[in-house]
């Protein structure tokens, strides 16, 4: 009981790094939380599109009407610098300026011009290629000396021709991509939280004259480190479960399905395994005031290396080749994995369980070296 | 006084913790920050994407449909957007089974049937172009009725085919520069390497708290020895706390070394205003340290906990471990990076980036003194005639 008392006072010293990694992880799944609809039915990626109309004119209208339907429009303060802002970070790819009598000169054939600023990615070309279509239809019927109303009416007709789509999956994968992406970010804080409070027990109680003590004292040494052990795998036990609690709250309904079910295992194999890794960190690191620094490098260069932070498909190769060493790369693999997979036949269920597998064998040989190094330093003088 | 801020140097230089924060992590950082984002800019730009045709009979027939896609897929053509491979139905099923193309196109009569197994943006795009493609050709038949009608109406009966395809096509060619379009060239990606210099700064509080420590009798026997001799407390601490500005502007100098020769990131043309506002925002991670070390009661063990966590939950919010969280909070709750100062430098260096007019700059600057100011007062208060009646 001494050994496992001493263990949450040392965990209570330093539950404000548990709170901070776990704050982290809440503002993250909170910003990312968004009111997408779920469907199942094809729906095509929508652009952020801002247009200022300072024109007014039933053509300006009518198009900004047709970017309502295929682009979202986002809620941009009205000032230079929000916008340009808005454009930097992606909350618009295309910002659109129709100036003022614009309508009027488009009508009467004379040069008017849309300014159009946009950014480089992907979003903003196929925004662009969005509006293009709308004014080379517009510039095409210009030309038959229809009215205003005829004009609109001759682009609505054409532009609401669409091509028929069939989805041949079932898989609500808005949900499921939410549902990835909170356990990736997680596996940052279940790195951070798991290794900074083990190492730190572990090193309180490998201090010199804590050690000294515990040898000579009268409880049997394997029952002592049995109980270290196992208050250990209760917090990781823990933590895993007050983060699946928070998987409720962030992931939804999702998690009560069988994806659920497997984001769930995959994320308890890797706090196992993280486990371990803290077991390593605190065996090797004497030093209280080095711990910190071990673990925001190992946390931080496992989550950037691995796609926690930045999605594993924009990362260069070389970098993801160093990835396969680390363990958080096949818990990701999994959890990427788990947003394509329709039935969980065998393909599947090897996939995830090899992962898994290489995850555990990864804790195995974390185990080792903890072994070898603690033998290694058992002797005090 | 020099004599203090040469030992003072001496203690902190000596303390391999501190320049392991100081001088080693915001390197081994940036070389991550370096590894992960070197690729997303290209990742993000449209790619030609592979997709299935199905060669059926209503394909063979549809003359305006094989002419469109073959210049969407013609290698040789600036604007081809797909990689089109032919097929019948199981095949290309088969292929999409796969993941070997995005996409199925089948014609059926005038009908258009698309089958994709995942939505993203390639399914779009061949949305996109296979609706284009349709509505062009409904705007050939529309302007052909037109001109027949417009033949018709002026008496003549002799439809001259070639005539009016010749006139459609010279409107459809027509030029269009309705839109005039700039490409921001702006680079987010400069947020990870703004908050990483802001990180740099606010760690170095943990310097001047440590040398803070050092001059407080409850915290170390250093402490203990400089309350008890005659030496001024006021210029002894000036003196401590000067040593720490200066091993923190030397890391700080070393990273911003390092990202530039090494890691090739650009800060721009301004370079005496980067200065300035590290100088500024180094500053206000030396007050931090000052209020932590002076202000908080607990263990130095604590202290850099503290230190560390609101270095890095302010890092965080201002966008380190995901570039738009700084926006998402500006626009959100701006009160709460008004109040962050690793918000105001990674501010502060993206207004000299992104704007023409420095007022966003001045701003960060001014609001990063006044931070630094309120916590330096508050702790001289603080620390000011600190007696201890036992330790």
């Amino acid at each position: 009981m001494t050994v496992f008392k001493t263990f949450w006072r040392v965990w209570n010293q330093n539950k404000l790094t548990v709170i901070l990694f776990t704050m982290i992880l809440l503002v993250f799944s909170a910003s990312n939380m968004g009111t997408q609809e779920t469907s199942t039915s094809f729906t095509a990626k929508r652009p952020d599109i801002l247009v200022i109309d300072r024109d007014g004119s039933a053509l300006a209208q009518d198009f900004t009407r047709y970017v309502e339907k295929f682009a979202d429009q986002p809620v941009v303060e009205d000032s230079e610098n929000a916008r340009a802002d808005a454009l930097f970070y992606n909350d618009a790819d295309l910002i659109l300026t129709i100036p003022q009598n614009f309508g009027a000169r488009f009508l009467a054939g004379e040069d008017a011009h849309i300014e159009v600023r946009k950014s480089t990615n992907y979003n903003a070309a196929y925004a662009e290629m969005l509006i293009s279509r709308y004014w080379e239809t517009a510039g095409i019927f210009r030309q038959s000396d229809r009215t205003e109303t005829e004009l609109i009416a001759a682009i609505s007709e054409t532009l609401t021709w669409e091509s028929s789509v069939s989805l041949t999956t079932e898989l609500d994968t808005t949900s499921l991509q939410k549902g990835a992406y909170f356990f990736n970010f997680a596996s940052y804080s279940i790195l951070a939280c798991v290794i900074y409070i083990i190492a730190f027990v572990l090193s309180s109680f490998r201090e010199q004259k804590i050690q000294k003590r515990t040898v000579v004292s009268s409880m049997n040494l394997r029952r002592h480190n049995r109980i270290l052990l196992l208050s250990n795998l209760l917090y990781s036990l823990i933590l895993w479960l007050f983060y699946m609690l928070l998987s409720l709250l962030f992931v939804g309904r999702a998690m009560f399905s069988a994806h659920g079910a497997f984001f769930a295992v995959n994320a308890f194999v890797f706090t196992l395994c993280a486990t371990t890794i803290a077991f390593f960190i605190g065996t090797l690191v004497q030093n209280k005031n080095a711990i910190g620094g071990v673990v925001n490098v190992v946390a931080l260069g496992s989550s950037f290396l691995c796609g926690a932070f930045v999605p594993a498909e924009f990362l260069p190769e070389p970098v993801l080749k160093i990835a396969h060493l680390l363990p958080t790369y096949y818990y990701i693999h999994s959890n990427e994995a788990l947003t394509a997979v329709e039935h969980f036949d065998r393909a599947a269920l090897t996939s995830f369980f090899l992962n898994c597998g290489i995850q555990l064998a990864f804790a195995v040989l974390f185990l080792a070296l903890t072994n070898f190094v603690s033998y290694k330093k058992r002797k005090i003088a | 006084m020099l004599h203090t801020f040469h030992y003072s140097l001496k203690t902190l230089f000596r303390n391999r913790m501190l320049l392991f924060w100081t001088f080693a992590f915001p390197l081994i950082l940036g070389s991550l920050f370096h590894m992960a984002f070197s690729n997303i800019s290209e990742s993000e730009k449209l790619t030609v994407f592979p997709i299935a045709i199905i060669e059926n009979d209503s394909w063979q027939e549809n003359e305006f449909f094989r002419e469109a896609f073959s210049a969407l897929g013609d290698e040789n053509n600036a604007d081809q957007l797909f990689k089109i491979r032919y097929a019948d139905r199981p095949e290309a099923k088969a292929w999409l089974q796969n993941g070997e193309v995005e996409g199925i196109l089948e014609l059926d009569g005038e009908n258009v049937l698309l089958t994709f197994d995942s939505e993203g943006i390639d399914q779009t795009i061949l949305k996109f172009a296979a609706d284009e493609v349709a509505q062009k050709k409904q705007i050939v038949e529309a302007l052909s009725q037109e001109e027949i009608k417009a033949q018709l109406a002026a008496g003549n009966f002799a439809i001259d085919a070639d005539g009016i395809r010749e006139k459609i096509e010279a409107r459809l060619a027509e030029e269009k520069d309705t839109l005039q379009t700039a490409v921001s060239e702006l680079d987010y990606v400069m947020i990870e390497y703004y908050s990483l210099i802001a990180m740099t700064c606010l760690y170095g509080g943990i310097l001047a708290m440590t040398a803070l420590n050092q001059n407080l009798a409850n915290l170390s026997d250093k402490g203990k020895r400089v309350a008890v001799s005659p030496a001024s407390k006021g210029r002894t601490v000036l003196a401590s706390v000067a040593a720490s500005f200066a091993a923190q502007l030397l890391g700080l100098a070393i990273l911003f070394l390092f990202t530039i020769f090494v890691l090739k990131v650009d800060f721009g043309s301004h370079s005496g205003l980067v200065v300035l506002l590290a100088v500024v925002g180094s500053l206000a991670g030396l007050a931090l340290g000052i209020a932590v070390g002076g202000l908080v009661k607990a263990s130095e063990n604590s202290k850099t906990g503290i230190l560390i966590a609101i270095t890095m939950f302010g890092c965080f919010l201002s966008g380190m471990m995901g570039i738009t969280m700084k926006y998402v909070v500006d626009k959100n709750v701006p009160w709460v990076n008004k109040l962050n100062p690793a918000a105001m430098i990674t501010d502060g260096f993206y207004a000299l980036y992104a704007y023409h007019s420095f007022s966003r700059f001045w701003w960060n600057v001014a609001s990063l003194c006044l931070f630094s100011a309120v916590l330096i007062i508050l702790s001289a208060c603080v620390l000011r005639r600190q007696k201890y009646d036992s330790i």
